[in-house]
Parts: structure tokens; sequence; C-alpha cells
């Protein structure tokens, strides 16, 4: 599958009660927490049923945290603190409302990443309730994207329909991005409030990044 | 010393069909002072930015679709919108006080992010989507993107003079909408299959598809201008 998206991604130091919400023992924090907005597109169904484009686009954040696997950096996103716009597969992803600034390249003056160029991004629960609003400022141009954060690993776990007192555990999987081609990648500051529909409530502040990717993704490999 | 009001500008990715109609429709549908130049239509699905941090993330980005109409106008050659849906209800007032006829739809449009661009875009791939009103879908557009081609060599060269005619008891003014600036970053034929549906079908009668594009576009956006006498 050929995954196309822009992200905008911040880093940060997590406070207490956010970190105890998002890290899951099995998989030790050796990193910052990650806040991750992407607009997202499936490139092949879009290339394959040009006339349904929303089943080919989707919007998501994730809140995870630098890890290693196999020796090597990564991140950790984890269900439920992975929200897609849209349900697309078994795999229980949790949903939100999502959305981000989007640019587009006719725009008068617009010529892409830029110093001071302002880039935002919102989550909402589907019944209206805030999760996290994202504000960021491009500072500089960089050459490479931050080490480990195309390197995924999720826990793979959801309710049970059947059970409704039960989760249905898949464990830990790896996900890495695979020949990532990454165009217009920017540095700055930024600052995210989380709000209720997260879980916990707050602003942080860190070292933004903004990027778009074209990469081939695989159902990965349980760890 | 008061700042100079920062630039509002739009980007826009246009998939457009024009089609041919029954002789004499465009003259009925089209509102007085408004002529008709052509038995043809113009349908428009447009995804499209809005560049501007004094608006939430919500607002700067909608999907809007169009059937316009070729005619002339106090002002020389444009289109009318003899139908103009929007996914905001904001925009379908604006729509209704443009003098246009506004409707609210759920719109779908193929688009690739930005930043995704400029590994893939323009796109090797068909770029389609739908307007629905109801449930139900009025709609359906495809392009297939060819050469590159020139604006002012396509029956689409005034699209960017927009007339709304707003009619208050026995008056009708006729505005016409006023960039800053408009920068047509990329026109490309292309080959169009449409299908109609619903109130779009009913509006249009029979109708023959002759040409389509896929058209990229930016405006310093302006305003509206009184232009009836």
């Amino acid at each position: 599958m050929k995954i196309g998206q822009d992200l905008l991604v911040l880093f940060f130091e997590p406070p207490k009660g956010l970190e105890e919400l998002i890290v899951d023992p099995a998989c030790p924090r050796t990193g910052p927490a990650v806040l991750l907005f992407a607009d997202s597109i499936d490139l092949d169904l879009w290339a394959k049923e040009p006339l349904e484009p929303q089943k080919a686009l989707w919007t998501e954040v994730a809140v995870g945290y630098g890890c290693e696997v196999r020796g090597e950096p990564a991140t950790a996103f984890h269900y439920p603190h992975l929200m897609l716009s849209s349900a697309k597969s078994d795999r229980g992803v949790a949903v939100a409302d999502v959305e981000m600034t989007r640019f587009h390249a006719a725009c008068p003056g617009y010529n892409g990443g830029a110093p001071g160029r302002r880039c935002a991004a919102t989550a909402r629960t589907f019944g209206g309730r805030p999760i996290v609003d994202l504000d960021i400022t491009l500072e500089q141009p960089e050459t490479q994207a931050p080490d480990g954060l195309l390197r995924w690993v999720n826990r793979i776990r959801y309710p049970d329909v059947t059970a409704p007192d039960r989760d249905i555990d898949r464990g830990l999987w790896f996900v890495p991005a695979i020949d990532p081609q990454i165009a217009d990648l920017w540095t700055g500051v930024g600052s995210a409030s989380f709000s209720e529909g997260m879980g916990w409530s707050g602003v942080v502040q860190g070292e933004a990044w903004a990027f778009g990717m074209v990469y081939s993704l695989e159902a990965g490999e349980a760890l | 010393m008061s700042q100079p009001a920062p630039k509002r500008t739009c980007g826009q990715t246009s998939l457009a069909a024009v089609c041919d109609l029954e002789p004499g429709r465009v003259q009925k549908l089209l509102p007085a002072p408004l002529t008709a130049i052509a038995d043809q239509a113009f349908i428009y699905l447009v995804w499209c930015t809005l560049n501007s941090d004094a608006q939430t993330v919500r607002e700067r980005s909608f999907l809007e679709a169009n059937i316009a109409l070729p005619c002339q106008g106090p002002a020389g050659e444009g289109t009318w919108f003899a139908r103009a849906y929007f996914n905001s209800k904001q925009i379908v007032r604006h729509a209704h006080l443009s003098g246009w006829t506004g409707e609210h739809a759920e719109i779908k449009i193929g688009r690739v992010p930005a930043g995704v661009g400029r590994v893939m875009w323009p796109s090797q791939t068909p770029v389609g989507g739908w307007v629905a009103r109801d449930g139900r879908r009025e709609i359906e557009l495809v392009v297939r993107p060819g050469k590159p081609v020139e604006l002012d060599a396509t029956p689409l060269h005034k699209f960017l003079r927009v007339y709304g005619v707003r009619r208050f008891a026995d008056r009708a003014d006729v505005t016409l909408e006023r960039h800053l600036e408009d920068v047509i970053l990329r026109v490309r034929e292309a080959t169009a299959d449409l299908t109609l549906a619903g109130d779009a079908a009913t509006l249009l009668g029979p109708v023959g598809v002759t040409a389509g594009y896929l058209l990229e576009f930016g405006i310093n956006l302006g305003g509206s201008e009184l232009v009836s006498r």
C-alpha cells in the first residue's frame, strides 16, 4: 500500500499525567513524547477508484513517545491514542474529527515552507469534545526526518464487541515506513493544548516538524 | 500608523467539464440582465484552501461545486453560477448574498496534500469527485489529465469573472467578483466522464460533454463590486 501524508509533529517532554496515559510498560519510553497530525491519502486506492475519493482520504492524530526497536530509535503510538477520521480496518483504531492547515501550490506567494509560516491542527471527538490543538511556527529547512519518527510501534488492542468488559489485545507490532520520499521538510517551534477528550488537560511546548511524505506500508511484524 | 491589511489568498484545484446544452436553455436560466453567449454549461468540482492565519483551521479549506453558465453582463463576458454547492452553510449564505443559487451539499473531491504533491503531482491518474444532496448524488465527475494547455485557448478563458444577480423587489443588482490578483498555475486538458442526476439533471436538460480540464490556480482575494447601472 502506497501512502501519502502531510505531517505536523511536536516533540515535547511529557507531563507525568500524560506520560502515564500514553506509555505502555511493555514498550518503555526512551525519548520525548510525540504529537503527530497527518493529512493522508492511500495512493493505490485513489488511483483505483478515482470517483470515490472519500475512501482514499483520511486525517489522523496520534500521541506517542520515542522508544527503541531492535536497538534502533522508533516511535510508539498505542490504541486508543492513535485516532483516524474514519475506521479503515478491523484493527480497532480510535476515531476522531481531525483537521489541519492545508496549503495549495497555487496560492499567490506560497512556495512551500518558509520562516515564520504558521501551521495548525485540531482534533475533537465526533461528539464535539476537544482533544488537542496544535500550533507551530516554521523556522528553518531540514534535510532529514528525526531518527525513529518513521519506524512505528503500535499496541493493537481494541474493545471486544462480544464481551463489553474485555479488550482484545493483539500485542505490539512493528510497522516501519518503507522507502519514504520526503519533501518540504522544516523544523520550528510549537505548542499543543490537550483537553478533556484526551483524558488529560494541559499545554506543552517543544520542537516542531512539518513535511510531506510518500512511502509504502505493509502489515508489519509482531514483536 | 495603521498596518496594511494582510493579503488573503487562496489556492484551488478545479475539475472542469464543458457541456453543450439544448439551444435556448442557457438564456432561459440566466437572470436578467445577463444574456447568453453560448448554449454551454461549465461544471466545476473545486477544492480550495484559504491562506489566512486569521481564520480557524476548519475555516481554511472547503469544497465547492458549480454549474456555471457563460454569459454577457454589464462588465463584459463572464459566467453566472446557476448552482453553487458548498459543504459549509456559512459559504452557502455567501453564495446567496453574491447573487448565485447556493446549495448546501455533501461534496467529495480527490486531492493530494501539498507536501505529497511535491512528490507526485500533477496526477498521472484520473481525479474525480461527486456532489450529493439529501444522500443522493447529483453530479459525478472524473477527469483524466492530459497535456498542458493555455487557459485562453479554452472555453473557460473567463471562468474567474463571476457575475451575481441580487434581485430585491423590481431591482436587480449585478455584482462581479473582483480578485486583486489571479495566478493560473496550470491548466491541463482532460477527458471528462460526467453523470448528472436529480436537480442538476433537471436544470440542464440533455447535456453533451465536449471538453474537460484540470485547473490549478490562485487568487489574491478582493471582494465583489457592483457593476449594474
